[in-house]
């Protein structure tokens, strides 16, 4: 490489510098403190005294009575997820763009918003009310065709299902602006070019509106695809119980309840780096996937 | 002026519904927990509530807002939510800028990417972040929720998508043209990011002000509390009450449903009320008649 | 850094003064006010524990606080009655390094021990009590204790030997236990009377009675509504760890003591959960809820959702604990002006008595740093918070419930209490309702009794106290527990085994699911099932270790 080419890549490297020099202190110097993960970690010890057992704590998770059953729970409720909250913030992003009326528009935006807003400490009370076999809104709906209730909550088969479309009902506002903003930084003259080769409204859409949104849903795929292991905490303990552990138990929720947190660090750290680690492959693979097939490099 | 089908008629209505529906989904649940807040305990804890507060009464609101510790922490969230942010998008931008540039551009871009990816996925965990911030000698300073945080990982891979989805042209032109990077960067790209900016601004004021339990990890003092860590020393929450024993003073008229609800209108109302001031932001489409020749 | 700078200067300040106090205690000031009813200092040893040291000394300190502390005029958990105290009276300067909400403190508290920052006093899970004193990091407080803490003082901590010993590791005592009541946290069954007397039922005496109860209430529409809207008996989903709408009262009846330790036949110690007696309880638990009594969708409702149902005149019966009737019911009364609510003893399904069980009730440590330059201020704190505790302290001395009703108490650094201090209350305040007399008591007894008499002049609002502390009561039916010496105490109250860590999570996770399923209506083969996969997947392993522990108490 020419030094002319090394000298016009400096601007790039100066603008770089104060994130790379933060990101080191306070991301990459605690990384090292992974080491905890395999250590019988004591806090009375600290990092630098813990003994060191190699992958005894790995082994130690892995070996856990459930730890098969809680891992599919995971998987199955993250990837559901995942899916719901690609399609609908999309769906929904799409009807936004058709509404002419301003207010409307902004109102309906601003509104769907608000359930991010609310914990799942709080949610939890008004979720059992809603979905109550005996007295929810829900089951009183489905009883007008004539459907038996069905017990949200507490049934095995139908939780993993419940606690997905309530997930999305709280978080699908957070996506939509994501794609909203994806949305109107389409080329306006594309339009114009459909709208000339006669186009209707629907093919404007498929041709023109999702290819451009594209790129920003492919990152979000991708991006996503890094929460396959965290199927949401804070909701699964607030909506849970014994009747559906077997099916609703994620490895945050078991961790938390083996009281790992507490406990033994060293078994919680080695979990949540079996996660990171995961996550990691499951990026770069996908990365390379949208590379190759839809030709989108998203880091 | 083109006449709409009936087709496009009837979409548009149905639209109109579902849209209405899922608005009307989102805001019955919130109506309902503001209802909770302005409630009486009694009334509360019977369920009586539905969307209009029964037994009215600011009680949540005042046990909330009448000590002094809740001005200094609003203070001390804004202090946080202004330094925080100016880190935010600073930082986002100069990283994204670099990043969206091709291998062709940009040799390292790789390098400086994953390096900063990894990031998103690996920690150290609490107690070596801790140390981190501890050895730094940022305990107890503003500075501690708002250093480690600083680049907003997401949020950078996000612009860099938007940098990248520009249309060559205009870089090109400006090049031509003699502009430096910095030029390029703050003059034309910037202006034509506004809906990614506006997007990441969001979420960085959002994440900051709701933030709290970094401010009680990293926070000795109470006088440094921010706000939302403030309100958690507050809330009652009855089962641990009972494990310390404590619950024969449990008997407030401010119990921990009206509170915590009370707690959510606090904490979101400053974000609610800059929302639709962002939006507007949100719609500004890319104007292409800025760039000729 | 500026800030390092000042930290250093700060610090070199601290120790300056620390040193110098070190010095001139020994001189044996003996300026203080000496604290009311102080047995005089022992004679021999030069130090004198009742001089306040001159000039202050520092202790650093953390702790936590919880959302019940309430403050007026201005003090803070920093600053009020408690730490001027200890400033004027002890010469010691209190100053917090941090304080944070109860639900953070194991994580602070962990976060700040493995960056190597451990303060003079400290209050510490028994978890971290084990792990630091095994890392030598704690003080040896055994001569300390014995020679300098006042006869009150250890007369109180004592109480309860087998309490007390939780703070010893390898028979040398590492800690100042906070002792409470095991008594207050027996099971009580709650119904609603005013139901009881419009369905005509009389009170139950053994769980026949319950079920019949629990079978009218259902079907005879107590509330009047014409609705078939009410609960038998009401249960949350977590019934097997609840204290309120718990089922270890209801367990209790068929002397089985789930998630707790009980001596078998032979002496040994065995886990409830997985005694032939539960079987009984679970199969009339599934009878029940077959026929309606119990919440069919109680499997998902937690304390909050059950409390509901209270609330709203819905659920008349529960097993719940002391403080139910201001921390459960308190609204339902003051919702409706006709409910009545009473305590009663926990009934048996057989001919014995029922005989509930507390647990030891130890569930934090005051501990002093190794590298404390007066390890033994915290006797003097001790010794300080136990004085109002003496039989003839005075009673208002502004340190337990200020004028305004704010339970200043809490803001005490150091607060064991003695064994029979809430039952000794409700005593006290008997005594004074009928004799019309209150002079005798404490500022925190007649706090309750200024809030009983404001119930039984009209104000519904204080209708808990009442059913607490007054009468008919929670204390009138721990009372006769204690009176009648009916109650037992979990014997298993040593730290986690090593078996438990690895294994008691997955089993109890075990447990709950099967004894929900079970209830709902799986065979009770699942439960024997249960009990044989208990012991295989390390029940039978930690029953050993806990017997093991056993031997050597």
């Amino acid at each position: 490489m020419s030094w002319n080419k090394k000298l016009q890549e400096i601007p790039f490297h100066l603008m770089l510098i104060p994130g790379v020099v933060l990101t080191i202190i306070f991301s990459y110097v605690p990384i090292a403190g992974i080491v905890i993960a395999f250590q019988k970690f004591q806090p009375a010890k600290g990092i630098f005294n813990s003994k060191w057992i190699g992958f005894d704590n790995f082994e130690y998770m892995l070996n856990m009575p459930n730890f098969t059953s809680v891992l599919w729970n995971t998987v199955f409720i993250a990837v559901i997820k995942i899916i719901a909250g690609l399609i609908v913030p999309i769906v929904v992003a799409l009807l936004l763009n058709e509404v002419a009326n301003a207010f409307f528009k902004r109102t309906v935006q601003t509104i769907i918003y608000f359930p991010h807003f609310l914990s799942w400490v709080i949610l939890g009370g008004i979720v059992v009310d809603i979905l109550s076999p005996s007295s929810g809104i829900v089951n009183q709906f489905l009883g007008y065709f004539g459907i038996k209730p069905i017990f949200f909550l507490g049934n095995e088969n139908w939780f993993p299902y419940t606690l997905v479309i309530t997930d999305t009902w709280k978080s699908f506002g957070y996506g939509t602006i994501v794609y909203l903003a994806a949305l109107t930084a389409i080329n306006q003259q594309l339009y114009e070019a459909a709208v000339v080769d006669g186009a209707n409204r629907w093919q404007q859409t498929w041709h023109v509106t999702l290819p451009g949104m594209m790129p920003i849903i492919t990152l979000m795929t991708v991006l996503s695809l890094g929460d396959v292991l965290n199927a949401g905490f804070e909701q699964v303990f607030n909506l849970y119980s014994p009747m559906v552990y077997s099916t609703g138990d994620i490895i945050d929720t078991f961790v938390y309840r083996i009281g790992l947190i507490e406990a033994q660090y060293g078994v919680a750290t080695a979990v949540g780096l079996f996660k990171s680690v995961i996550a990691f492959g499951l990026i770069v693979w996908s990365n390379k996937l949208a590379n190759k097939y839809a030709g989108y490099r998203v880091f | 002026m083109h006449k709409l089908s009936t087709g496009r008629k009837v979409f548009l209505v149905v639209n109109f519904v579902v849209l209405f529906l899922a608005a009307l989904l989102c805001i019955l649940p919130l109506i309902n927990v503001l209802a909770i807040s302005f409630s009486s305990k009694a009334a509360a804890s019977g369920g009586y509530v539905n969307f209009w507060p029964v037994d009215f009464t600011t009680a949540s609101y005042q046990y909330a807002l009448s000590k002094p510790e809740f001005l200094a922490g609003f203070l001390v969230s804004l202090k946080r939510v202004a330094l925080g942010y100016s880190i935010n998008i600073l930082l986002a931008i100069l990283t994204a800028y670099p990043l969206a540039k091709e291998r062709s551009t940009f040799s390292y871009r790789h390098i400086y990417a994953w390096f900063f990816i990894v990031t998103m996925l690996f920690s150290g965990g609490l107690i070596p972040t801790y140390i981190t911030v501890k050895e730094v000698g940022l305990l107890d300073s503003i500075w501690a929720l708002v250093l480690p945080g600083a680049v907003p990982v997401f949020s950078v891979i996000l612009l860099m998508n938007f940098f990248r989805n520009m249309p060559k042209e205009i870089e090109e032109a400006a090049l031509i043209d003699g502009a430096g990077q910095w030029r390029i960067l703050w003059s034309i790209f910037l202006p034509l990011s506004i809906p990614a900016i506006a997007t990441i601004s969001l979420f960085s004021v959002v994440g900051h002000w709701n933030a709290w339990f970094d401010g009680l990890i990293y926070m000795n003092s109470q006088a440094n509390y921010p706000l939302q860590s403030y309100l958690q020393t507050i809330i009652i929450t009855p089962e641990l009450n009972a494990v310390s024993g404590n619950e024969l003073l449990d008997m407030n008229e401010v119990s921990d449903r009206t509170f915590k609800a009370a707690q959510v209108f606090l904490a979101s109302l400053p974000v609610l009320v800059i929302y639709p001031f962002l939006q507007k932001y949100f719609m500004k489409g890319l104007v292409m008649g800025s760039v000729k020749g | 850094m500026k800030r390092k700078v000042k930290a250093t200067a700060l610090l070199t300040m601290v120790g300056m003064l620390m040193l110098s106090a070190c010095g001139s205690n020994n001189a044996g000031n003996n300026n203080s006010p000496a604290p009311v009813n102080q047995p005089g200092a022992s004679t021999a040893p030069p130090f004198d524990i009742t001089a306040k040291y001159d000039p202050p000394v520092d202790v650093t300190a953390w702790r936590y606080t919880e959302s019940t502390y309430k403050y007026e005029n201005g003090d803070t958990i920093e600053d009020n009655i408690y730490t001027k105290a200890y400033l004027n009276d002890l010469g010691i300067n209190l100053k917090y390094t941090w304080t944070v909400p109860i639900e953070q403190f194991e994580q602070k508290m962990n976060v700040t021990i493995a960056s190597g920052d451990l303060p003079d006093v400290m209050w510490l899970t028994n978890k971290q009590l084990t792990d630091l004193a095994d890392n030598d990091m704690l003080y040896d407080l055994t001569d300390v204790y014995e020679q300098y803490a006042s006869p009150l003082a250890k007369e109180i901590l004592q109480q309860d030997q087998k309490a007390f010993d939780t703070a010893k590791i390898n028979g040398s005592l590492m800690a100042i236990p906070k002792t409470a009541s095991a008594v207050d946290g027996l099971q009580i069954l709650h119904i609603r009377t005013d139901w009881l007397e419009k369905l005509q039922l009389p009170e139950p005496n053994t769980m026949e009675d319950v079920v019949n109860i629990a079978r009218a209430f259902v079907t005879q529409d107590p509330d009047g509504n014409n609705k078939a809207d009410t609960i038998g008996i009401g249960f949350t989903k977590s019934f097997l760890t609840d204290n309120h709408f718990g089922a270890a009262g209801y367990f209790a009846g068929f002397h089985a003591y789930t998630q707790k330790w009980v001596k078998d036949a032979s002496g040994n110690l065995v886990y409830g959960s997985v005694q032939p007696q539960v079987r009984e309880g679970l199969q009339l638990l599934q009878e029940m809820y077959k026929e309606g009594l119990i919440d069919q969708e109680f499997g998902v409702k937690d304390r909050a959702k059950v409390t509901e149902s209270v609330v709203s005149g819905k659920l008349g019966m529960f097993y719940g604990g002391m403080s139910s009737p201001g921390a459960v019911i308190q609204d339902n009364a003051t919702n409706d002006p006709n409910a009545e609510w009473k305590a009663f003893t926990i009934v048996s399904a057989d001919e014995v008595k029922a005989t509930p069980m507390g647990k030891v009730p130890v569930q934090l440590y005051y501990a002093v740093s190794k590298k404390s330059k007066n390890p033994e201020a915290i006797i003097k704190l001790l010794n300080f918070s136990m004085e109002g505790f003496a039989p003839d302290a005075p009673a208002d001395t502004g340190f337990g419930v200020s004028e305004s009703g704010i339970p200043v108490y809490l803001y005490n650094f150091i607060g064991p209490e003695p064994a029979m201090k809430n039952l000794n209350a409700h005593r006290n305040v008997l005594k004074a309702l009928e004799s019309n007399d209150p002079s005798s008591l404490t500022t925190e007894e007649k706090s309750y009794y200024d809030r009983i008499v404001d119930h039984r002049s009209g104000n519904r609002a204080e209708w808990g106290q009442d059913r607490i502390f007054g009468t008919p009561s929670s204390f009138d039916v721990i009372d006769q527990y204690v009176l009648e010496d009916n109650y037992l105490l979990d014997g298993y109250y040593g730290g986690s085994t090593p078996t438990m860590v690895e294994k008691m999570a997955s089993l109890q996770q075990m447990e709950e699911e099967v004894f929900t399923k079970v209830i709902m209506g799986q065979s009770l083969e699942t439960f024997d099932k249960f009990v044989e996969d208990w012991n295989k997947l390390g029940g039978e392993q930690i029953t050993k270790e806990v017997n093991e522990w056993a031997a050597k108490q």
